[in-house]
Formats: structure tokens, sequence, C-alpha cells
């Protein structure tokens, strides 16, 4: 092997793992990379903030379905990724990062830009490292672009020292990757498969909870033919949206707290749950010894430590979900079970709980009918991305997509900020599909200058502000459990976003007459290039149906007649 | 409070501070740690209600290379001890 330098190692291990696109920042510790970047494949895209590479890096992971790769300089470069790297571990998206250290002999002297990242981010990697050696760097790059994809996916960070960069090696990039301890892929035990027939087959009322995992672990095939073949009625949790066919009559929408009626109802009133690729977040249970308190668990997941993790189950099932399912789908064609159509339509005619908004007030337009629009134009092919709040939570009980991978949205991490850069991520992963942003006045506040990096690459990304003049999901909860009291949420002085656009190089429209929500959207969307639309939204509209935290899925409080 | 004993093999030392930071995340409290060329024999005091959740959640961290937990008979407390001591000097 020749001797290269650690910047061409970096290079080389990106190319062998079929990255084409990163996306970060520059800064003195990481220059050789970047001087090497010039030279290679790897197309580099320059955010205006690292935590716009990050998010941009995880949008196109979890649309594409590829490594995600995140690039920036030791010390406030790299604490600059922590969000976005928490909220890549929240969600198990498979992500690379890489930031540059200051040179071995400064490193503990607290160095200019020196910054202990390797710590800092432990407990938000799946795995990290810190580079002491050139001789080192193949095999921890090989191993990190490994991890971070298989088993449960994860960020794992490389803390590159810049003399490590800089240095020379003959050691090869390894073929074969092999970290001992570390079984990405657990041998699926028939007879767990069986246990769980077993109890779908007894069961009378069972729900199937559908999570993540669905489209993490790229079975969406298999999960709808289980589906067609027991007509089990489907909830989704937030991460899942766009898993079951969109014309599975059984498909009951969003559970949790902001969940749709009949998905609550359901999982309330079953005898069985079936957890595919889940995790009983809190957010989704409500009070966990209220949870379906009548019914037994099945609970298929790749990761050991989610079974059992917050709920008691009753036949766990530690495999991956594409595998377990084959099984099953074919355990399901030798041994039938009666198609649970009846209470399928028991569990639907609950209804969704959405209700329409009459009143309007002059100027300003309902959020939800905007969405109810939206959603009707776009289809169920568009990617849909969001920011975090009211606009997230309307978004996702109306989510229509017909693939998780076009739902892109942060859920255990619930980051603010999140929206745009990952639908622009999204976007250079998926250039031929259309993309939709719904970003809140707030969360879109946080990461807005990458509309600079949206037009330097012409992206035709559509950006929808919802403008409530206010951080809304707070304020809601400050008018239900805070006795109105308001506190640090009034956006009311908000930039004309529209302006601020126009001045970034988009097409920008403003939405303030309900009669003109239809024309408004069809002509945002009609726009070749960047394009946003602002709309001035009804500031104190609330998302309902709500569980308030610690009730049960059962106590939740409707939208007012 | 639960009393949790795991002996673990590490590939690294540098992986013990995760191991460690993670038991304190979860609400343990680490009463007795001695490690050494790859192997650490770590005793918590876990909280009742999250116990079950420790041995996965240590078990998960990728240079864990494995995991025992070891289910220990509870000995004698100090304060026996030391009557016994005295029974027996008596
Ligand atoms: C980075 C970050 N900071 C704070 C929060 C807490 N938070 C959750 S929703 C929300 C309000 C969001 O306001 P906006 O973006 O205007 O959306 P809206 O709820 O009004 O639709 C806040 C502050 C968060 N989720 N993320
Ligand atoms: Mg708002």
């Amino acid at each position: 092997m020749t001797r290269r330098s650690g910047s061409k190692v970096v290079v080389e291990a990106l190319t062998r793992a079929g990255v084409t696109t990163a996306w970060g920042y520059p800064g003195g510790a990481i220059m050789p990379l970047y001087d090497e970047l010039l030279n290679s494949p790897v197309t580099h895209i320059l955010t205006r903030h690292e935590q716009g590479a990050i998010h941009a890096a995880d949008g196109y992971a979890r649309a594409s379905g590829r490594l995600g790769v995140a690039i920036a300089t030791s010390g406030p470069g790299a604490t600059n990724l922590t969000t976005g790297i928490c909220t890549a571990m929240m969600d198990s998206v498979p992500l690379l990062c890489l930031t540059g250290q200051v040179a071995s002999p400064l490193i503990g002297t607290d160095g200019f830009q020196e910054a202990d990242t390797f710590n800092i981010c432990t407990a938000i990697t799946k795995q990290n490292y810190l580079v002491r050696s050139v001789d080192d760097l193949p095999r921890v790059l090989a191993e990190a672009i490994f991890i971070a994809q298989t088993g449960r996916p994860g960020p794992v960070l490389v803390d590159i020292p810049k003399d490590v960069l800089l240095g020379h090696t003959s050691e090869p990039l390894p073929d074969h990757v092999s970290v001992p301890g570390y079984e990405p892929s657990p041998r699926l035990d028939p007879a767990q498969v069986q246990k769980a027939h077993a109890l779908l087959r007894a069961s009378h009322r069972p729900v199937c909870i559908v999570g993540g995992g669905c489209r993490i672990g790229n079975a969406v095939d298999e999960f709808r033919e289980w589906c067609r073949r027991t007509q089990v009625p489907v909830v989704s949790t937030l991460m899942a949206l766009g898993s079951a066919d969109p014309d599975y009559a059984g498909h009951l929408g969003m559970l949790g707290m902001h969940g749709l009626r009949q998905a609550n109802r359901a999982v309330f009133e079953a005898d069985l749950i079936l957890g595919f690729g889940n995790r009983f977040d809190d957010r989704v249970t409500g009070a966990t010894d209220r949870f379906a308190s009548q019914a037994k668990v099945v609970h298929v997941d790749i990761d050991a430590a989610e079974l059992g993790k917050i709920i008691r189950v009753d036949a766990p099932v530690h495999a991956d979900l594409k595998a377990a399912l084959t099984a099953w789908n074919q355990l399901l064609e030798q041994e039938p079970i009666e198609p649970k159509s009846e209470w399928q339509k028991q569990a639907s005619s609950y209804g969704t709980g959405l209700v329409r908004r009459e009143s309007s007030e002059p100027g300003k337009v309902p959020p939800t009918e905007v969405l109810d629009e939206l959603f009707s134009i776009i289809g169920p092919s568009t990617i849909v991305a969001t920011d975090v709040g009211q606009n997230q939570m309307w978004a996702a009980q109306r989510c229509r997509a017909d693939h998780p991978r076009k739902w892109i949205t942060s859920g255990g991490a619930g980051t603010m900020g999140y929206g745009l850069p990952s639908a622009m991520g999204a976007q250079a992963a998926c250039p031929d599909t259309p993309v939709v942003a719904i970003v809140g006045d707030g969360g879109f506040q946080m990461t807005m200058a990458e509309m600079a990096t949206v037009r330097r690459l012409n992206l035709p990304l559509k950006v929808l502000v919802m403008d409530n003049r206010y951080l809304g999901m707070v304020r809601q909860w400050q008018e239900m459990f805070f006795d109105r009291r308001y506190s640090a949420v009034d956006l009311s002085d908000n930039p004309d976003f529209a302006a601020l656009a126009r001045v970034y190089g988009f097409e920008a429209f403003t939405l303030t007459e309900r009669a003109e929500i239809r024309g408004s959207l069809e002509r945002w969307l009609s726009c070749a290039g960047p394009a946003l639309l602002h709309a001035i939204c009804q500031a104190e509209e609330n998302v309902y149906p709500m569980v308030p935290a610690g009730a049960s899925l059962a106590e939740m409080v409707e939208a007012p007649q | 409070m639960k009393l949790l004993t795991f002996a673990i093999v590490l590939r690294t030392m540098a992986a013990l501070p995760r191991v460690l930071m993670l038991i304190g995340r979860l609400g343990g409290e680490v009463t007795y740690v001695s490690a050494a060329d790859g192997r650490a024999n770590v005793v918590v005091k876990a909280p009742k209600r999250a116990a079950h959740r420790f041995a996965p959640q240590v078990r998960r961290i990728v240079d864990v290379i494995e995991m025992t937990e070891l289910h220990v008979v509870a000995g004698r407390t100090r304060d026996q001890a030391e009557a016994e001591r005295k029974r027996k000097l008596a």
C-alpha cells in the first residue's frame, strides 16, 4: 500500500463507502481534509452553520437510506454539531460525523479551539473515536462507517487531530470489519415468532403499533404484506408515518399525545399490542400503568435494550424487523388466521377527532385548513419534512405519505430548527422528488440562514412558514396547563418572511386570506426553483386531540365544538 | 434499591467511562469498581423500578465485548461481621 496522508485516507474511506455528498463547515483543524476534498469525487456542500450541515446530512440519510456525512472543525465547530448528533441518535439515523481536533501535542493544553469532543459526544453517539495515530485511521473509519449503518443505526463520530490528517500511513483500509462483541444482526429465533403468532391467533382486538424501525429496517413491503394477511388495525408512531399502505383500510393514523381519536381508542381497547420496531416512548404510551392495560404485548425489535424497557412484554422477538416479518408471513401462509376485519371496522368507526374550524380572523388563515389543502394537492409521493411544534403535529395528523422515507421529522429529540435543513438534505438526496418543508415561525428562525445554501444549490425546495406569531406549542401548554399565563412565547414582531426569502433569492408569497389558500398553495408549489409561502395563521389555535402529559390514552382532550 | 453486579469485558479501557456514565444516567450508584486489562467488575445500587434497564443498555455499548450479570447471594453486613468477630474473640 502506498503511503498517503490521513486526509486522503478519509476521502478513500468515504469513496469506498459510496458516499457522494458531505455537508460541512471548515476551520483551522480540519483544513487539511478540506484541501483534500478539492481533489475528491465527494461533493462537499457548505452550509451556513454546522447545525444546518448535520440536519441536512440527517435528512439526506432518512430520505435515501444512505449514510449521511457531516464535517466540522474543532471546538465550536464540533459543539455546533451536537444538537444534530443528539437528534440523529434519538431517531436512529446513520451518520458519520468527522471533526477536526487540535494537533496531538496541543490536546489537553486548552489549545486554541480545543474542545473535548470525544467526551462531549460520548452520551449522544452510538460510538465515537479520537484518533491518536494516523496508522489507526483506516481501521477506525471503516469501523465507524460499518457501525453507523448496521444493527440499530446511529451517529458515529470520528475526531481527528490535525497532525493525524497531515501525517502519512501505508495502512490499507481493511476489507472486512469485525468489531468483537458487536452483533448487529441478531439471529431470529423461530419459536419467538411462533409464540407471537399464537397470541395473535387467540386475540380478538389486536392492534399493531408500527415504529420507525419499519423504515430503518427496510421492512415496508413485509409489513404491508403482514397487514394484508391479518387485517390487524395499525397505528403509527410519529416516526413510522408512511409505513402502512395508503390504501390499507386498517390504518388508523398516528397514536399518542396528538394522535387521532381512533388510534388512541383502539390501543386503549386492544387485547393484544404488537409493537413493530417502536420503543413505547412516553409521548406514545401516555401513563404507562394504564397503557393498553387489558392487552398482552408482542414486541419485535433489533435492539435488545428496547424489549421490556418501558412496558412488560409477553412475547419479545429480538430480531431485525424485516427478517421477523418475512418469517411471520411464511407462517401466515401455512397457518392463516381469521382476518381481524370486524374489529378493524369497529376501530375505524371511532373517527379521527380532527375538526375544521369555521371561524376565521380577517387577514389570517386557519392553519389546519392550510395543511388540509396542502396535503390534498401534493398527494402521497411528495417528501414532507417538518419542524417541531404545532406545525409538526398538525402535519403528522394529516400525513399521507406512501412511504416512510417521504416523511422526515425530528421525533425523539423534537429539535426545533430541523425542518429547513433536513428538507434541503432530502431534496439533495432525491432531486427528482418534490420536497416541502413545513416549519413554524419559531423553528424557522433557528436555521433560516440555510436558505442561502438552498439557493446556491438551486434546489426546488418549497418552504411553508406557518406563522402564528407564537411559539405555538408552548403557548398551547401555557393556555391549557398554566392558566393562560403566556411566558416567553410572543413572536408578534416577526419579520416579513416573504421579503426575507426574496433577499435570499427565493420566490416568495404571503397568504393572509382564507379564500386564497388553494390558489396561493398552487402558485407557490408550481415555482420552478426554491420558493417560500409565508402563511399568516390564526394565532391561538390548538392541536387536538391531545392527551395531557401523564394521562392515559383514553383521556384525550378533544377540540371544543 | 437493587444491588447489581456486572463482570464486563471491554474492548478498550477507554470505554469504561462510557459504562459508568450510563450507569449514572440510569440512576445507579456505583458502589464498587475494579478494572484492569480490559476487564471491569462493577457493583451498582440501582433504583428498583429501573434495574431491568441496566444490563441490556450496558451490553449495547459497542466496546462492551461481553457482560455477565452476577447474582450475588446477600452476604453479611459489616455490623453482622463485626458482631461475629467479637463473638469469636470473646
Ligand atoms: C431547540 C428547541 N428549543 C426549544 C424547544 C421547545 N419547543 C417545542 S415546540 C416549541 C414552539 C415552536 O414554535 P414554532 O416554531 O413557532 O412552531 P408552532 O408550535 O408555533 O407551530 C418550543 C419552543 C424545542 N423543541 N427545540
Ligand atoms: Mg409559531
